[in-house]
């Protein structure tokens, strides 16, 4: 008895600290990505990140006449079609431009972050 | 000692991941090259190999998948005495000088194709099996998102 609650406990713990990892990993990812697309203006707040293999997040914030603005720009990329809701709104087909706008934002956001997070650094890889 | 992803020197500051970590890592590492990929295809455009690339690595894992499932299919096909005996000579045999040819190696056992950044990932353990994900999504944008 005692030791099922022990070992589910352990279970609840490990599933916590990979959730905590994983939200820590994508903010750490966010901050590389919200620098791909050039200085952001000031007062300005914005974070791009990969959600998961089919979705693209941008956020922007900013502050306009002393009120909090926001946009989420949600991409769900499919087989054959890529399409975005912006602020909850309904889904719409992404057009050919913004689409290799996404593909080149999403090929330097892969270079930079697994370069600067997950490849090893390469001094120890050969100390 | 195996080489130290660089987010854990930089944040961690430890001195080896954990199981759970490295897992996170390589997860993340195949999630992002997915993404590129499947938005690359989504957009119908070649993408060119870069020097990055995780694609390939997904092929890899088939491969030692494949290559795993024949060999437990031949060993449960075996008598067990052979089955015995497989596995004193596999974990007490002095490694063999190679004296095939290149060309006879099984694919997956050696990696001739395999980059230098590749071979050090497949060392420090980043490369996993690709299991699927439970993890919650990033709660903040969600709510903000709401679709």
């Amino acid at each position: 008895m005692f030791s099922k609650l022990l070992q589910g406990f352990q279970v609840k713990s490990a599933q916590t600290r990979n959730q905590q990892l994983y939200r820590d990993l994508l903010k750490r990812e966010s901050a590389i990505g919200a620098e791909l697309f050039g200085e952001i203006p000031e007062g300005h707040r914005r974070e791009f990140f990969c959600l998961d293999e089919h979705t693209w997040i941008w956020f922007e914030a900013w502050y306009e006449q002393g009120k909090e603005r926001t946009m989420t720009v949600r991409y769900e990329v499919r087989q054959d079609s890529i399409l975005k809701a912006q602020d909850g709104q309904h889904y719409q087909l992404v057009g050919e431009q913004e689409g290799k706008n996404l593909l080149e934002a999403a090929r330097l956001y892969s270079k930079r972050v697994i370069m600067d997070m997950y490849l090893p650094d390469p001094i120890t890889a050969t100390a | 000692m195996n080489p130290l992803p660089r987010y854990i020197e930089k944040s961690l500051e430890k001195s080896q991941p954990d199981e759970v970590e490295v897992k996170a890592y390589s997860d993340r590492a195949l999630i992002i090259a997915r993404a590129k990929n499947l938005l690359a295809y989504a957009n119908r455009v070649t993408l060119p190999y870069e020097e990055y690339d995780f694609s390939k690595y997904v092929e890899i894992l088939k491969a030692q998948k494949a290559e795993k499932h024949r060999a437990q299919t031949i060993m449960s096909t075996m008598p067990s005495t052979i089955v015995n005996l497989h596995q004193v000579n596999s974990e007490e045999a002095p490694e063999q000088p190679n004296s095939l040819p290149i060309a006879d190696k099984p694919a997956t056992t050696s990696s001739p194709a395999l980059t230098p950044e590749e071979a050090v990932l497949r060392e420090a353990g980043l490369i996993v099996e690709a299991e699927a994900l439970s993890i919650e999504s990033y709660d903040h944008f969600q709510e903000k998102a709401n679709v």
